[in-house]
């Protein structure tokens, strides 16, 4: 790791950290079940791009393999709670 | 941190650059999360990180791992792959869901679609209907001064 990719990476991890806290802020705040909603599906794709980052800042492949769960389990459960938000239920 | 690989620097400048177009990116993506008044305007926040955010990190993995390792390392294009399908799905299913939500509420949001020319005309609606962030106040008239005098 050298100096400058060490720079960009800790750049970008602040970056994406001031993203989630600011989307925290919309799930906390959000005048509307749909705006928490958002906020939660935005939160986990920045988690899955922090992950991406770190395995680049760490030189490792296994940050990779927790970025694939996030994006496949963030997907189940915004799907889950859309769906909620529509028909009241989730399974019918 | 291993401090003994070298990459070329070409490969460490297109990588930087990468990280921190990806990082703007999303970071601006949140601000419009945060900034906007509607729910409509801010579903369209977060795409901007979903899309060109994660595009900027998937390239800046797969060159450092291919610069890094034995051979290309392309499994980033998974990553890449199943967000361009999914986030897409989640978007409409969570703004049909608001729509739905809205009507019900009684919202001035567009009316389910009709055939053209049945019907009598939906009424005109405006963003203002379903702003729920606007500051209250903020366009009242203020009333003239001797008015304020008085009653000061």
């Amino acid at each position: 790791m050298t100096n400058l990719l060490g720079w960009a990476s800790l750049f970008s991890l602040l970056c994406i950290g001031v993203a989630m806290l600011l989307a925290t802020l919309r799930l906390l705040k959000g005048p509307a079940a749909q705006d928490r909603v958002l906020a939660l599906d935005t939160l986990y794709v920045c988690a899955m791009l922090m992950l991406l980052v770190l395995g680049i800042r760490f030189d490792s492949t296994e940050f990779f393999e927790a970025a694939v769960t996030i994006a496949l389990l963030g997907f189940v459960s915004s799907v889950a709670l859309a769906k909620f938000l529509l028909r009241g239920e989730v399974i019918e | 941190m291993s401090a003994e690989i070298v990459l070329p620097l070409w490969a460490e400048v297109v990588i930087s650059l990468l990280l921190v177009a990806g990082g703007l990116l999303t970071l601006i993506g949140c601000l419009g999360l945060w900034r906007f008044h509607s729910f409509y305007q801010r579903m369209h926040g977060p795409t901007l990180g979903a899309t060109m955010g994660m595009v900027s990190f998937a390239l800046a993995s797969m060159l450092y791992f291919s610069m890094t390792g034995d051979g290309a390392a392309l499994h980033e294009i998974l990553i890449a792959i199943f967000l361009t399908l999914t986030v897409p799905a989640t978007t409409l299913m969570l703004a049909r869901a608001a729509l739905y939500r809205h009507r019900r509420a009684g919202k001035a949001v567009p009316a389910p679609d009709r055939a053209p020319g049945t019907g009598a005309e939906p009424p005109r609606f405006t963003t203002d209907d379903i702003d729920d962030e606007r500051p209250q106040g903020v366009d009242d008239v203020p009333p003239p001064a001797g008015e304020r005098a008085d009653r000061s």
